[in-house]
């Protein structure tokens, strides 16, 4: 066995999983069919709702539940995500770096080999480029934003482009508090 | 593709729809390649078209078009008791410099007709073409829909202009046709005969299950492309219903005398609509993009991969060399290294941050650095928020406008309005099925698991043997997949491994095949047909956007790609992509055209003037007197032969005698007739 077949043995394919209820609701506004359309792909709402519950957790780092097995969506990228798939993932690490203790203030030479293994649980370089780790971790931000906007009862709205408005505000109050 | 000069030397009408024997010949002798036949609505251009399609792509006419094609005439006008001879409808082709002439014989047009061929070498029953002619049209109804044309049916341009019928049609003229045959039908089938013969390795019972899961796999693929057929078909219904509702919505505000304000109000509500969903798209397109998450949060993440990339350089250094080392299987001393040293390595790197890993972080790094605020989501939300307050205004202004109607308007609109949002539901209904049905993508069909598959996909994304989950999946890509293990399996009882794994890698390279052959068509009918179809000034300068998906159009400035909807953009653009075809490979066949001005306005009557007068080869329109009066600069001896169809005791007015006879049909070829002849009187 080489180097490579080590590696490669490492490699998983799990699955972005998503709330049932959420996948309802990119259905709902789907069938409304109102004038301003719709999410091209469920994937692309399922990465709005990652990137809020990211935004959200600078204030608040608690993370829900990632949705149980039955929910699961697919193993690999989707949509327009797919294309900014490499800056999801830095943020999503980053975040992940941060809640392990290493914010920027504090990376230091010596945490290398910690950093490393970190790195290591939540990278691959196949597929998702995610391990099932990494995924779960995507999982639970989407859950995080998928709840804010039920909070706020944006979940009631029927039209895309309303929804966009509300979930700009939303994300404006995280990004910028 | 072997040269094929082919043009259109007569068609015979005998006792059918409301010829008696009419033989329509083309002008020999002459350099102008458009013929133009002169005829009354009614007559049977449409059922002539239909079976034109059909007799050059070799296809027997389903009951509808033998049903449309029985003989009228004067039977119904009871000038004549009964049709007086056999039923024929043929056609003669001038193919490289021969003749051949293709018929149908009608058996008093029950069941199917029989097919023959005059060849220069005799009579043979059948379709016997020259292979040059039959490589192109031979079951290749989607071209010879394309090259005759009925009007009757644009603007239904799903069955025309769709994918199935676009990509059909470069199949068969790249002749790899055969090969989807061969990986779809005949490797499989070939593949199954060798396990029949062969002995068998694995258990009686093991081959049992697996041949009855493949058994119930091909079932409910058959099912499911009976479905589809149906859904498409029934989108296709659809679509054109939705398009006459409109028209009739149209129809009922423009006889109001609210029209100029309808108009107004109709107009600025379609800008709106096609502005929000624009904007939208962008919005949703920009969120998604997390370098447009503003300075709070995106500014943290480039500093953060700034920093952490600078810590990580050395061991990156050191694995890469390690790596190369590996492969190479020589020390940087030049000497080689044996499995001691290598396992040494191995552990080395496994205790690091894979390769693969660091990469990526470097990537990381690189992509944050490079990201930018790209778009102002800020004023896209502002925009989406006026944009709906002025749809807010439009709505209440249109609902003000139809409490000042009449009651027999406003109900007329409140039934169309309800028929409309009827058919739109239906629509997308249908267009959900279809995707259902042939979405080949793994990620939509993964995340519409449940729905698109049932049992048939395992959480994990494996494929199910059980017969009775195999029934739930609605998904024909799958059902092969389904289909392809199944196969694999049987093989492997069989002992045939062997033989299944090389009719995979054949089919494998005759799909690439199939596939480069259909890109190359339709990059370079792309390019030449968008050329050709700027002749015609179509509305919002409408230019092809694709030809994969079918035949996409694009408004100038960008905006979500569409189908034609109207005839005249249709028409527009089948001329152009016809004009294409001939012009890019060798063929030069004939084009039959219907009615061919109807819908257009005076600038695309224009464009139409110029394609043609450009087209190289033969075109045959069917018109009526007000098409031949809107292009007097076209429809003149320069251009045309002339000819024209009416009954022997019709005037040149179009009136027929108080009593018959009205007589046969005839056809007159003088330029006077053709002139004066008015088809809309009479009979």
């Amino acid at each position: 066995m080489n180097g490579n077949d080590t590696m490669e043995s490492k490699e998983q394919s799990g699955y972005f999983r998503f709330a049932d209820d959420a996948k309802a609701f990119v259905k709902k506004i789907k069938s409304a069919s109102t004038s301003s359309g719709a999410f091209d792909t469920q994937f692309s709402f399922y990465t709005l709702c990652c990137l809020l519950g990211l935004a959200a957790a600078k204030k608040d780092p608690s993370l829900p539940e990632a949705p149980s097995s039955g929910t699961e969506m697919t193993s690999d990228w989707q949509g327009p995500s797919r294309h900014h798939q490499v800056l999801i993932r830095s943020l999503l690490m980053q975040r992940y770096l941060e809640s392990m203790g290493y914010p920027i203030g504090e990376l230091a030479e010596e945490d290398a080999g910690t950093i490393e293994t970190a790195m290591d649980t939540f990278l691959q370089s196949t597929g998702s480029r995610l391990t099932n780790k990494g995924m779960k971790k995507m999982d639970a931000y989407a859950q995080k934003g998928w709840d804010l906007i039920k909070e706020h009862d944006f979940h009631e709205i029927t039209d895309l482009a309303l929804f966009l408005t509300y979930y700009v505000e939303l994300l404006q109050e995280y990004s910028n508090g | 593709m072997m040269p094929l000069e082919c043009t259109i030397e007569a068609i015979h009408w005998e006792w059918v729809t409301n010829f008696e024997d009419v033989r329509w010949e083309a002008k020999k002798g002459n350099s102008k390649n458009c013929e133009v036949l002169l005829m009354r609505n009614g007559t049977g251009k449409t059922t002539s078209i239909l079976l034109l399609q059909h007799l050059v792509a070799g296809i027997i006419p389903d009951d509808n078009l033998l049903r449309r094609s029985i003989y009228k005439g004067l039977v119904e006008s009871k000038e004549l008791p009964a049709k007086g001879g056999p039923s024929k409808y043929s056609v003669t082709f001038k193919i490289n410099s021969k003749l051949y002439t293709l018929g149908y014989i009608f058996q008093d047009f029950i069941g199917a007709p029989e097919m023959f061929t005059q060849t220069p070498t005799g009579y043979e029953k059948g379709y016997k073409m020259p292979s040059q002619f039959k490589n192109a049209f031979q079951n290749n109804l989607s071209l010879t829909k394309l090259l005759f044309l009925d009007t009757q049916q644009t603007g239904n341009d799903e069955l025309r202009m769709g994918k199935d019928a676009i990509d059909g049609m470069f199949k068969i003229l790249a002749n790899v046709k055969i090969l989807e045959y061969a990986r779809e039908e005949y490797l499989p089938k070939a593949v199954e005969r060798e396990r029949k013969k062969s002995e068998h390795k694995g258990s009686a019972k093991e081959r049992k299950l697996a041949e009855t899961a493949l058994k119930r796999a091909r079932s409910t693929l058959r099912d499911c492309k009976t479905k589809l057929g149906v859904a498409k078909k029934e989108l296709g219904i659809n679509q054109k219903e939705l398009m006459d509702v409109k028209l009739l919505i149209q129809k009922v505000k423009d006889n109001t005398e609210h029209k100029t304000k309808y108009d107004q109000y109709d107009r600025r509500r379609d800008v709106v609509v096609a502005q929000i969903k624009a904007k939208t798209k962008s919005l949703l397109e920009a969120l998604i993009d997390p370098s447009n998450l503003g300075d709070g949060i995106w500014g943290d993440v480039k500093n953060y991969y700034e920093t952490l990339s600078k810590s990580r350089i050395p061991k990156s250094i050191a694995r890469e060399y390690l790596g190369a080392i590996l492969d190479e299987e020589k020390c940087i001393c030049g000497n080689a290294i044996h499995e001691t040293e290598k396992q040494c390595i191995t552990q080395r790197m496994e205790s690091s941050m894979g390769l693969g890993i660091l990469s990526e972080v470097y990537i990381m790094k690189d992509k944050v650095k490079e990201s930018n605020l790209s778009v102002e989501i800020q004023q896209l939300k502002d925009d989406i928020i006026s944009l709906n307050r002025e749809m807010a205004s439009i709505t209440d202004e249109l609902g003000r406008l139809k409490l000042l109607l009449g009651d027999d308007e406003r109900h007329q609109l409140d039934v169309l309005g309800e028929k409309k949002r009827g058919l739109s539901d239906a629509i997308s209904n249908l267009n959900d099925d279809i995707i259902m049905y042939e979405s080949t993508d793994d990620g939509t069909i993964k995340t519409n698991r449940v729905a698109f598959c049932g049992r048939s996909m395992s959480v994990k994304g494996l494929p199910s043997e059980k017969p009775e989950f195999i029934a739930e999946c609605k998904n024909i890509y799958w059902l092969k997949q389904i289909e392809k293990g199944l196969n694999k399996k049987l093989a492997a009882i069989a002992g045939i491994d062997d033989i299944s794994e090389a009719a995979d890698l054949v089919a494998d390279v005759f799909s690439r095949i199939e596939e480069k052959c259909l890109r190359f068509y339709q990059d370079k009918v792309l390019e030449t047909a968008s050329k050709e179809l700027k002749r015609f000034n179509l509305l919002n300068n409408l230019s092809i956007h694709s030809l994969q998906d079918g035949i996409t159009l694009v408004p100038e400035g960008g905006g979500a790609p569409r189908r034609g909807t109207s005839t005249g953009e249709e028409l527009s653009v089948i001329m152009s992509v016809v004009s294409a075809l001939s012009s890019l490979t060798d063929l030069n066949i004939p084009m039959l055209i219907d009615n061919p001005t109807k819908g257009l306005d005076r600038v695309k009557i224009n464009g139409f003037e110029q394609t043609m007068s450009s087209l190289k080869n033969q075109v045959i329109l069917f018109i009526y007197n007000t098409e031949r009066d809107q292009s007097p600069s076209f429809f003149n001896a320069e251009n045309i032969n002339p000819s024209t169809f009416m009954r022997e005791h019709e005037s040149i007015e179009g009136v027929f005698p108080e009593s018959p006879p009205h007589g046969h049909y005839n056809v007159k070829c003088d330029w006077a007739t053709f002139e004066n002849y008015m088809t809309e009187r009479g009979e």
